[in-house]
């Protein structure tokens, strides 16, 4: 076949894959901006139900509050709720920085 | 009293116990007749798959003279429609297989029984074995009534021995697939989805030996290569069947 | 090391070899004498193939792993293979398609039996994700998909030889030859062959670490909700596998 359109061919076949790559690193990194995203309001989260121990326990002593059952400590009673300053490799960093 | 409910630890109740005495769970071959026993008592007294399975074939045979608009087809066509449609009405067989079991709670009572659980895998696939042998006793001379043009009866050796090469594949599959199958929310649609796929090789296999067969003067027996293709494949999707089939009945 | 750095070193080698495979493609290799420029879709459709073939057969031995051990993370890594691989068939039925119609004038051809075989073993997976979503209860949902995984990945290769075997006296000639390759072409091919390999790891490591860290996340959410007004409702409504408190341990990425 003449040269000009094998060229043209050749061109959308590496074209193709190369674009299915690209679609595949712009869906991961519109996920990984919402995990960031989560992961901020979590920390938000985390950080009223610390204030919100911290304040309540200075109120009121040994009464015990309302909602809590796990003695007043400040981390999530649940273990493997770990945060991402406890699991560096979590911390995925902005999706363009982990982009080689 | 509910059809559906395993008759397993009851099968050996023929022979009627001594008070007392304990009873050996039967062993793979007792459970795998009892099984079968309970599910064409079924089968016989509800007829639900069978009569449906060939009306549907003989209902697609009047589709396609309609839609090839031919009264006579012979060689590769006739083995296509023969085969296409012994396989979707196969695929009718498939879907019902497992829902009384699921919806009547057979898979809870046979679990509890103390016996080999692959023996309802054999038991299962046995019984749709028979209600496809059931579909091809009304669909091929159905077919040869209404739509093949050659007489049939120089092949019908060769013929029989291709329909039960894969029926034995079709039974093996179908059930495995009805297994995975039936406890998910559209599991009409995803049995024959992922059956169809799997059963291409068989298709391949069984049509290329009745294409010849089908033919005008064509008398020799098929090549030994097809034969080979579908026994080996039929042994071993049995094989990977009866080793994964116990994660599938688990709760 | 930990999983971050060894995704970015994996990245940095793809990057390296598939930029390095491109330029052997298309500065090195030799013009093929019959089939001309166009043979050099052959550099990126076998290798996607065979990458997309062995990802599928890893999904089922990975999912004979979960099987045996319980252990979700099992599970997880054969739904992510299978998926990239799935994404990687894509790939290939396109290049296909498109060589297929330079070589032979059509976009689709019965007479190749690698295409064909690909196509069927394709749309047997296409099924793997809606028989995922539409069984709700998370561990039978991962224990049914590790039974298909394992069905299908043994079905890849009796498929092949079944199809190979149909189209072996209608057409003898088939798309893209491999036998008797000459040596530079031989090299870029392998060097094309290891730079989608390194392509397919990264982008499964990229994938599960972006599930484990949405499921972390959401878990959390849950966690931090249910102690105050409302508990955030399990919603499952993708095909992911569910990841369990395995996933609190070890959050290396595969194997």
């Amino acid at each position: 076949m003449p040269l000009r359109d094998a060229v043209e061919y050749v061109a959308a076949a590496y074209i193709v894959v190369f674009a299915l790559v690209l679609i595949y690193l712009t869906i991961m990194s519109k996920r990984l901006r919402g995990v960031q995203r989560d992961l901020d309001e979590l920390t938000r989260l985390a950080d009223e139900r610390l204030n919100e121990r911290l304040g309540g326990s200075g109120r009121e002593g040994g009464g015990g509050l309302g909602r809590e059952n796990d003695g007043g400590r400040p981390s999530p009673p649940h273990t493997d709720a770990r945060t991402p300053d406890d699991h560096p490799e979590l911390d995925l960093g902005r999706p363009e920085s982990t982009v080689a | 009293m509910s059809a559906s409910r395993t008759e397993a630890p009851a099968a050996p109740a023929q022979a009627a116990p001594a008070a007392g005495v304990p009873r050996r769970p039967p062993g793979l071959a007792g459970t795998v007749l009892a099984l079968m026993r309970k599910e064409l008592l079924v089968e016989l007294r509800t007829l639900e798959s069978v009569p449906g399975m060939a009306l549907f074939a003989v209902s697609t045979f009047v589709v396609f003279h309609f839609a090839l608009k031919a009264s006579a087809i012979a060689g590769n066509l006739a083995a296509g429609v023969l085969w296409v449609t012994l396989l979707f009405a196969a695929m009718l067989g498939v879907n019902r297989l497992f829902v009384a079991d699921a919806e009547q709670g057979g898979f809870d009572g046979f679990l509890l029984a103390p016996v080999d659980r692959s023996a309802m895998l054999i038991a299962k696939a046995g019984s749709l074995l028979l209600y496809l042998i059931a579909l091809e006793l009304v669909a091929v001379p159905a077919f040869a009534l209404m739509l093949l043009g050659p007489p049939i009866w120089p092949s019908l050796p060769w013929l029989i021995v291709a329909l039960g090469l894969a029926d034995l594949g079709l039974a093996v599959i179908g059930t495995f697939v009805a297994a995975l199958a039936v406890r998910t929310r559209s599991r009409d649609l995803i049995g024959p989805l992922i059956a169809l796929p799997l059963l291409v090789p068989i298709a391949i296999g069984a049509s290329s030996i009745t294409a010849p067969l089908l033919s005008a003067g064509q008398q020799a027996g098929p090549p030994a290569r097809w034969l080979l293709l579908l026994g080996l494949y039929d042994l071993v999707f049995g094989l990977i069947a009866y080793a994964v089939f116990d994660f599938l009945l688990e709760d | 090391m930990s999983s971050s750095s060894r995704l970015r070193h994996l990245s940095v080698a793809s990057a390296l070899a598939l930029t390095g495979a491109l330029a052997l493609v298309f500065f090195y290799a030799p013009t093929e004498a019959d089939q001309g420029f166009l043979q050099k879709i052959f550099y990126i459709h076998v290798p996607l193939a065979i990458v997309c073939l062995c990802g599928f057969v890893a999904g089922g031995l990975l999912a004979i792993q979960h099987l045996r051990t319980g252990d979700s993370r099992w599970d997880l890594r054969s739904y992510v293979a299978i998926h990239m691989s799935l994404i990687f068939g894509v790939g290939v039925l396109i290049t296909g398609s498109i060589w297929a119609k330079g070589s032979w004038g059509h976009w689709w051809v019965w007479d190749s039996p690698t295409l064909v075989s690909f196509l069927i073993i394709f749309l047997l997976y296409a099924t793997y994700q809606p028989l995922r979503f539409s069984i709700e209860d998370p561990e039978r949902q991962s224990r049914y998909a590790s039974v298909f995984a394992i069905a299908a990945g043994a079905f890849v290769p009796m498929n092949f030889v079944a199809v190979r075997l149909s189209t072996a006296y209608v057409h003898p000639r088939v798309l893209g030859d491999t036998s008797n390759l000459p040596g530079p072409m031989a090299l870029t091919f392998l060097i094309s062959l290891g730079a989608f390999a390194l392509l397919f790891l990264t982008l499964c490591m990229y994938e599960t670490a972006a599930k484990r860290a949405r499921a972390k996340a959401r878990a959390l959410k849950r966690k931090l909700s249910a102690d105050g007004a409302s508990a955030a409702p399990m919603r499952r409504r993708s095909a992911e596998p569910a990841l369990g408190s395995a996933t609190a341990a070890n959050a290396g990425g595969r194997g």
